[in-house]
């Protein structure tokens, strides 16, 4: 295997990771967050714009981080406080987010334009971690060429493996999604918990947004997210919830995404669109195959309580 | 204003197929895609099944069916896999929007499929003028608007007026107690999926025949998941979405001149939509459904 196809596995990956686990614990706990391209919008947004602005992508990393658990509070406070339904929340945050940040555009571009007319606005990257050890033929590149939040992001997969599946917390939190009746009567505050997956999941779809435009692109445009979030989404179901499902499923559209890229420029005829289509069609076709009844989604899911 | 009424007929199709999704009780958020594969599927009636000097008695019919099908077809896909599987069909719409909107690149992209070869742009070669609903006057008004307000009367009859309207509306409030009636609540699903479908696909093949071509990408892209606002502020009632597809018709028209004349973006039209349903939801409109559903779901707790 072609190692830059690997380390394009990865880069692509991280996103999809990152905005995928989130969503995951936020699952877990019974909420439903369809407005996770929005929050992967304003963290792409939000995180370019600090990063541009100060001149630190760490700076970036944080308004990302900031602006994805912002939304997502917004999401909580509509389906946790005054249990609107989640999916028609999510869809309406969507919309918010696409305003927000297409609107952020035309205003940055226009500045942009005024000083010098520099149409690209290029937000400093994260530099690769250790430049000297990148370049150790094969390994060097999979492994040291990449930026820290994907270093991050396939560290927290055991991470959340553990709390979710073995720990205290991880059980209360499976318990609120699976019957919230009982475990409010064990003395869990079912409310206080979603509110916290909320934030958990918003900060890091916030920052898989940041990721593509501090990290990987520099560079922001409208609706750049396009459609990742959707994609996470349907990686928790097709990982059956649970991390290291979630974390293959994200891998296999990485890799779906980046065959794509790499097929093209080994020059392979084949129909880019068709190639664009294929990761959906298999979530699809992969769906379908799967057994009735067997999911593993949380049997609360999406239903309000209280 | 004729801008306005075509951008409202758009949203008024996708409305009616949101509006009846969600009175079942449906999350059937595809209506992006199902417009997507009527659009491309309008095309390939117009320019491979019909010949060239098609009447518009024979080819109107022809072109507006295949978006029908087309878009009850994609949207059963949800509906199969919901059913047998068990999977969310919020999941598989938002897949099968990504797909729909790729496919019709995908047509239009090449030689061998629809795209044609004389064209610099990648868009379909010219339908049979007799599959064409030509704008009146220079406008982009044309007569597939008056598609629309049929459409919403008959989806009214039939929601409101007629026994299966009946199923549809008890299975979306409580499907236990429909169930218990002897209502086939599998089956009404399954046929909520094909009509929401065929309305949204319906939208599509009238947008290329408006358009007279099947283009790269659909000029009202989005609107399937805007569809959910009209929906939601006509109270999920089929007259109710006429006002109000024309409502964000003009407002979607109104923020494209805005942005035209002023230095206000366009995007602010989403930002509206949002806040809408947000306010809406806010002020304690509930969908049928979900309230019942936490019911349900206790009510199944303690039974089981």
């Amino acid at each position: 295997m072609d190692p830059a196809f690997l380390e394009a596995v990865a880069r692509v990956g991280t996103p999809l990771l990152l905005a995928a686990l989130g969503e995951l614990i936020l699952e877990r706990s019974g909420v439903l967050n369809i407005g996770i391209e929005g929050v992967l919008l304003s963290g792409a947004f939000f995180g370019f714009l600090a990063a541009w602005a100060t001149g630190s992508p760490a700076a970036g990393a944080l308004a990302a981080l900031l602006a994805g658990a912002l939304l997502a509070a917004a999401l909580a406070f509509m389906v946790l406080r005054l249990k609107a339904d989640s999916i028609v929340v999510g869809m309406a945050l969507n919309l918010v987010a696409f305003g927000i940040t297409g609107i952020g555009y035309v205003i940055l571009d226009a500045q942009t334009k005024a000083h010098g007319g520099v149409k690209l606005v290029r937000a400093p990257t994260f530099g690769a971690m250790l430049p000297e050890l990148a370049g150790v033929p094969i390994l060097g590149p999979l492994f040291f060429d990449q930026s820290a939040l994907t270093w991050l992001a396939f560290a927290l997969v055991p991470l959340l493996w553990y709390y979710l599946e073995r720990s205290e917390r991880g059980l209360e939190l499976r318990a609120v999604g699976e019957h919230p009746a009982a475990a409010e009567s064990s003395g869990i505050d079912v409310t206080w918990c979603r509110f916290k997956a909320c934030l958990a999941a918003g900060a890091l779809g916030g920052l898989a947004g940041g990721f593509l435009t501090i990290s990987q692109t520099s560079a922001f445009t409208p609706k750049c997210t396009a459609g990742r979030g959707f994609v996470a989404l349907a990686a928790v179901v097709l990982g059956r919830y649970g991390a290291w499902g979630t974390a293959a499923a994200c891998l296999f559209f990485g890799a779906a995404f980046s065959a794509r890229d790499y097929l093209q420029v080994k020059g392979l005829q084949v129909p880019y669109e068709l190639l664009e289509i294929l990761p959906y069609a298999l979530t699809v076709a992969a769906l379908g195959l799967s057994h009735l009844r067997r999911t593993g989604a949380p049997a609360a899911l999406g239903k309000p309580y209280g | 204003m004729g801008e306005s009424l075509s951008r409202a007929a758009v949203l008024g199709f996708s409305g009616l197929s949101v509006a009846l999704s969600f009175r079942a009780g449906l999350f059937n958020i595809g209506a992006e895609g199902q417009f997507m594969v009527g659009m491309a599927a309008g095309a390939v009636a117009g320019l491979k099944l019909l010949p060239a000097g098609a009447p518009a008695a024979l080819a109107v019919p022809t072109v507006l069916a295949s978006g029908a099908l087309a878009g009850a077809a994609w949207s059963l896909i949800a509906g199969a896999l919901r059913q047998w599987r068990g999977v969310s069909e919020v999941i598989v719409t938002l897949m099968l929007n990504a797909i729909g909107i790729l496919a019709v690149k995908l047509l239009t992209s090449y030689d061998g499929l629809l795209k044609n070869p004389l064209e610099v742009h990648q868009q379909s070669g010219a339908l049979p003028p007799g599959a064409q609903f030509d704008g009146w006057g220079g406008t982009s008004f044309h007569a597939g608007i008056f598609l629309v307000p049929p459409a919403a009367a008959a989806l009214w009859l039939a929601l409101y007026r007629m026994r299966a309207g009946l199923s549809v509306r008890a299975t979306g409030l409580n499907p236990e107690a429909a169930r218990a009636c002897g209502i086939p609540v599998e089956r009404v699903r399954l046929a909520v999926f094909a009509v929401s479908g065929a309305l949204a696909g319906l939208g599509g093949a009238m947008t290329t025949m408006a358009l007279g071509y099947l283009p790269n990408e659909s000029p009202y892209s989005d609107y399937g998941y805007m569809a959910i606002a009209v929906a939601l502020v006509a109270g999920l009632h089929p007259l109710g979405v006429l006002p109000a597809a024309l409502f964000f018709g003009l407002l979607e028209t109104g923020a494209q001149s805005m942005q035209r004349f002023t230095d206000v973006p366009s995007e602010v039209v989403y930002l509206v939509e949002g806040a809408v349903i947000l306010a809406l939801l806010s002020r304690g409109l509930k969908l049928p459904g979900t309230r019942r559903a936490a019911g349900a779901a206790a009510a199944a707790s303690e039974a089981g």
